[in-house]
């Protein structure tokens, strides 16, 4: 039973539809026949019982006569007539004491009608129909008619129509198998197109099919239904790709915008960095401006207080002997006032190199200290180093050979030097150092000038050394 | 009616003579007994059903509770068991015998039985007073019918049977039913 249900529900909604419909018409037609069959036979029971109430009735009463005058030839007679009915095989007339009066045996019927049997009004047994009516006469009980029908016939009748039944059964099934066949298609089809349609449509995710609409009924507003929300979806469908667009737009504007904004920046960044190297390099020389001596193009005094204060704090730690040459032109306001400025400024310039071409030390700084007054630092420099240098420029200065008519050292320019070897010490200042020095450029000024004043105080006696050409 | 009544008065008349006549007779006549007594008995009951296959004209009874006036022209043993008929019934109505010694003035047989005891003239007489008078007239003797009898007592083999002149019953306006007509042996004109 549960498989049977499992089977019906697997099967295609046609085939349930032409199985239904087959089982529906053939069931009701076989309950027909079945009620046809039966009342056929309740109906051939009955008629033939009718048929034999009457002629026990109208034999009873024709016999009542023969019954009271008790006349056997006449019973007998009145019996014979039976002959007529086939289905008749046994009758028999009794008297009111039970005694036989006349019997009919139809040829062929072995046995004989027993009174007993004709006892109860009617009854039926598998082969047969048993009648018997009493027979009165002036409502006084006379005697008995018995009657006795062969239902063989009747049997045999009713297998034929079970026969035909079948028949008309087997009949039946195939034509309604054909008409339900091409009657299921009305149903059937409808809705193999919505499936088909829903099909296509959940394969493809295209919403523009449609499905077809045959007929007004349950089927048609189905697909009716199907269509509108095939419709909504679509709408909804555009509607998305449309807003995905708008936002693609938007994005690819938003995007160009940025990159637009992007390349602004880069540009500018791009300028900034120009910018940044132009002020970097304006720096530097600013820088280089800010420590060199415009004239001369050697250190000017700032950047010579500088590296003179490292250079104290480094020989300071290290321990190292610092040397400062410091020297100044002879008699140059003479010259200003003989030659010039410009020529004044000439002859700075060309000293200025001159002292540069013989500090080369990566670590040795040359610079102007002010007006004519130049200055040497030489780090790790013992006095008699520094003593030579300072003798090399005051012989480079004389190879020079700038004409000074108003010196009186000599017709040519020339100057004095001062130089100090120190040890330095934490406590000793940086500015002391160069009085120091100032005194002995002093001191060669004051001893005939174009010479060279040293002292080394890095040694325990502090003599100055006076050299000169 | 006149009729009737001159029967009657006939009937009254002759009876102590019909009665001289007849009772010796029938003492004689009574030598098988029980035979007799049952044959006598069987046409009893004869006549009874006759009562039954039997419908007089309405006009002939006085009203519904009128009973069937069954006369008995015999004194032998027949009468008496003719007489056990009385208080049985046919057709709704009480049957009534009477012995030719009390039937009275008024008295209107539908029924008559002539026993054997009855002779021929006599037979005839009545007979002839009754006329077309509505009644059934049984008889044994062998030229009953041939007189004006309507039925007649046979014997056929060894049993009881009857004929019967259905023309002279339907001059008295009695009618017979078919099928008692179809047990009996049909005598004079045919209908």
């Amino acid at each position: 039973m549960k498989n049977l249900t499992v089977i019906i529900r697997n099967l295609p909604l046609k085939q349930k539809l032409l199985y239904s419909f087959m089982v529906a018409s053939i069931t009701s037609l076989a309950l027909a026949c079945l009620i046809f069959i039966l009342n056929d036979y309740l109906t051939g029971r009955t008629l033939l019982l009718n048929e034999g109430n009457a002629l026990a009735d109208t034999l009873g009463s024709t016999s009542t006569a023969a019954l009271a005058f008790e006349d056997k030839k006449t019973a007998h007679e009145i019996l014979q007539a039976l002959k007529a009915h086939p289905h008749i095989d046994m009758a028999a007339l009794y008297q009111k004491d039970g005694t036989d009066i006349a019997v009919y045996v139809r040829e062929g019927t072995t046995g004989r009608p027993s009174h007993v049997d004709s006892i109860k009004n009617r009854f039926f047994d598998q082969k047969n129909i048993h009648i018997s009516r009493p027979v009165s006469l002036d409502s006084e009980y006379i005697g008995r008619i018995y009657l006795r029908y062969d239902l063989s016939g009747l049997a045999s009748r009713q297998m034929r129509f079970i026969y035909l039944v079948l028949f008309v059964l087997v009949l039946v099934s195939c034509f309604t198998y054909l008409i339900a066949s091409f009657l299921m298609k009305f149903i059937s089809k409808p809705l193999k197109n919505l499936v088909d349609v829903a099909h296509a449509v959940s394969l493809n995710r295209d919403y523009s099919i449609r499905a077809e609409c045959f007929s007004p009924d349950e089927i048609g507003v189905l697909a009716d239904s199907v269509n509108d929300m095939l419709v909504q979806i679509q709408a909804r469908d555009i509607q998305l790709v449309q807003q995905q667009e708008q936002l693609e737009v938007q994005v690819a504007n938003r995007t160009h915008e940025l990159k637009t904004a992007n390349e602004h920046l880069t540009v500018e960044i791009a300028e900034r960095k120009l910018a940044e190297l132009a002020l970097d390099e304006s720096n530097r020389r600013l820088e280089a401006l800010s420590i060199t001596d415009a004239l001369t193009g050697i250190a000017n005094r700032r950047r010579f207080d500088e590296v003179l204060l490292q250079e104290h704090a480094r020989h300071a730690r290290s321990g190292g002997e610092l040397s400062l040459v410091m020297l100044d032109i002879d008699h140059f306001k003479e010259f200003n006032d003989c030659y010039g400025h410009v020529n004044g400024d000439e002859c700075l310039r060309q000293i200025g190199q001159v002292i540069a071409s013989s500090v080369t030390r990566i670590a040795d700084l040359a610079a102007r200290y002010g007006g004519e007054e130049f200055i040497c630092i030489l780090p790790e420099t013992d006095s008699e180093g520094a003593v030579a240098i300072a003798e090399k420029i005051r012989r480079d200065i004389l190879a020079l050979v700038i004409p000074h008519k108003g010196s009186k050292v000599a017709g040519y320019v020339t100057a004095s030097f001062g130089v100090i070897t120190v040890k330095c010490s934490a406590d000793g200042s940086a500015a002391y150092v160069v009085a120091q020095v100032d005194e002995l450029l002093y001191r060669a000024k004051f001893h005939g000038r174009n010479r060279v004043v040293s002292i080394d105080s890095s040694k325990a006696v502090d003599t100055a050394v006076e050299t000169s050409g | 009616m006149v009729v009737l009544n001159i029967l009657m008065l006939i009937l009254l008349a002759i009876s102590p003579i019909a009665a001289v006549m007849i009772v010796p007779g029938s003492a004689a006549a009574a030598s098988p007994p029980v035979t007799r007594a049952a044959s006598y008995e069987v046409k009893a009951a004869f006549i009874y059903n006759f009562t039954k296959f039997v419908t007089w004209p309405s006009t002939s009874f006085v009203n519904a509770a009128d009973p069937i006036k069954v006369c008995i022209m015999d004194n032998s043993a027949l009468s008496e068991a003719l007489e056990a008929l009385a208080g049985k019934t046919s057709k709704g109505r009480h049957i009534k015998t009477l012995s030719y010694q009390n039937i009275t003035e008024g008295d209107r047989c539908h029924l008559i039985f002539f026993g054997e005891s009855v002779d021929t003239p006599l037979t005839k007489k009545i007979l002839l007073a009754v006329g077309k008078s509505p009644v059934l007239t049984v008889g044994d003797s062998a030229a009953f019918v041939q007189q004006g009898g309507i039925i007649r007592f046979i014997t056929s083999g060894n049993k009881l049977a009857f004929e019967i002149n259905p023309a002279t019953a339907r001059r008295s306006g009695l009618e017979i039913s078919s099928k008692m007509l179809s047990l009996a042996k049909i005598v004079g004109e045919l209908p």
